[in-house]
C-alpha cells in the first residue's frame, strides 16, 4: 500500500526539479512584449493593426454639404468622404466596402454625391442601416450593391419641401420639385421600390404627427422593397465577403 | 439645400455666431485647414490633397488634433 503513494511522491519532486535542472531561455531583449512587461507591468502591446482589405465608411449625423454646420452638429464631410472613396477603388489592397448608416439626412446635394460615388465604386459595396437612415440617407443606403437594415433601425422618407432651404436665395416649388425627382429617379433605379410606391410613402398624411411621409421600421423597408434584407454586422460582413468571392471569380455584381 | 429630419432650428443654430479661424498648415503635399483651438493646437477642419490615399490616414481624419507648432 505505501510503496505506491512514495512513488507519486518521487515523481512530484521529479517534476519540481524539472525547471531548476533545465533553466527556460530568456526571450531576447529586442521582444517588444517583454520590454513592455518589463517596463510597464502591462501585457498589452501597441501591436500594429492587422490590415483588412475591407473598408468601412460611417455615415453618420448631418451629411454637411456647401455649408459648414454649427459645431453642436455630428457631420459627416463629403469633402472628406468623396476621395476617400477615390482611394478605395484605386488601391489594389482594398477589395470591398462596407457603408454604414446612422444619419439624421442633410445636404441634398452632397448626399446625392456620396450615392452615386458608392454606385459607382467597382468593387463590392454593403450598405447597413443601423439607428437610421433618414431623408437624404435613403439614398445613399440603396447606392450600394447590397443594402441590410438592423431589425430596430428606421427610415423616414418624407418631401424635400417641407424642410428644404437653401440659403440665402428662395426657391420655387418646380425647383424643389426637380430636386426631389433626382432623389426619387437614384432611389427607384437602385432598389426593388416603384416610383408611384415611393412617392406614395413620401406624401403619406397619416403616419407623421407634425409632417408628412412615412417611417418604416427594418422589415418594413425590406417588405417594400427599399432594403435587400433585414440583418446585423456579421450578416453584411458575410454578404460582402460573398460579394467579392463571386467578384473573383468572374462573377457580376448586380 | 438640407433634407433632414432635424428640425432646421436646431441644426442651424447658433450659425450667426459660429466664426471659426482656419489656420493653413502644409504636410508634404497636402495642406491642412485647421481650425484653432488654444495658443498651439487646433482641429483638423479639412484636408486638401490631391493623393487619394491621404485621405485614408488615420492621423488625417477630420477633428484630429494637429499641433501648430509642427
Amino acid at each position: 500500500m505505501r510503496q505506491p503513494q512514495r512513488k507519486t511522491r518521487t515523481q512530484k519532486t521529479t517534476r519540481r526539479q524539472l525547471p531548476h535542472s533545465q533553466p527556460p531561455e530568456l526571450p531576447e531583449k529586442t521582444d517588444e512584449a517583454v520590454q513592455y512587461l518589463s517596463q510597464l507591468g502591462q501585457l498589452t502591446v501597441p501591436t500594429p493593426p492587422p490590415e483588412s482589405d475591407i473598408h468601412s465608411i460611417a455615415i453618420i449625423g448631418q451629411i454637411e454639404g456647401h455649408l459648414t454646420l454649427p459645431p453642436q452638429n455630428k457631420t459627416t464631410k463629403y469633402e472628406h468622404v468623396i476621395p476617400q472613396l477615390v482611394a478605395i477603388e484605386q488601391n489594389p489592397k482594398v477589395k470591398g466596402l462596407l457603408v454604414l448608416l446612422n444619419t439624421v439626412g442633410g445636404d441634398v446635394e452632397a448626399g446625392l454625391a456620396i450615392a452615386e460615388m458608392i454606385d459607382t465604386v467597382s468593387k463590392p459595396t454593403v450598405s447597413l442601416v443601423l439607428g437610421g437612415g433618414h431623408s437624404i440617407g435613403v439614398p445613399i443606403a440603396v447606392s450600394a450593391d447590397y443594402s441590410f437594415i438592423t431589425e430596430t433601425a428606421t427610415m423616414t422618407i418624407h418631401p424635400i419641401r417641407l424642410s428644404g432651404m437653401v440659403i440665402g436665395v428662395p426657391q420655387t416649388y418646380e425647383y424643389l420639385d426637380k430636386m426631389q425627382d433626382r432623389v426619387i429617379k437614384f432611389v427607384t433605379k437602385h432598389s426593388r421600390i416603384s416610383e408611384e410606391k415611393f412617392r406614395e410613402l413620401m406624401f403619406c398624411t397619416d403616419q407623421l404627427a407634425r409632417d408628412i411621409g412615412t417611417v418604416m421600421v427594418g422589415k418594413d423597408a425590406v417588405e417594400i422593397g427599399l432594403i435587400d434584407e433585414v440583418g446585423g454586422l456579421a450578416q453584411a460582413v458575410r454578404k460582402l465577403r460573398e460579394l467579392i468571392e463571386s467578384r473573383e471569380n468572374g462573377g457580376v455584381l448586380h | 439645400m438640407l433634407w433632414t429630419v432635424m428640425p432646421l432650428d436646431v441644426v442651424l443654430a447658433g450659425s450667426d455666431s459660429y466664426r471659426p479661424s482656419y489656420v493653413e498648415i502644409r504636410r508634404g503635399q497636402a495642406v491642412l485647414l485647421v481650425e484653432a483651438a488654444g495658443a498651439n493646437a487646433g482641429k483638423l477642419a479639412r484636408l486638401i490633397s490631391s493623393d487619394p490615399n491621404d485621405y485614408l490616414k488615420p492621423e488625417l481624419q477630420p477633428g484630429m488634433n494637429i499641433g501648430l507648432n509642427g
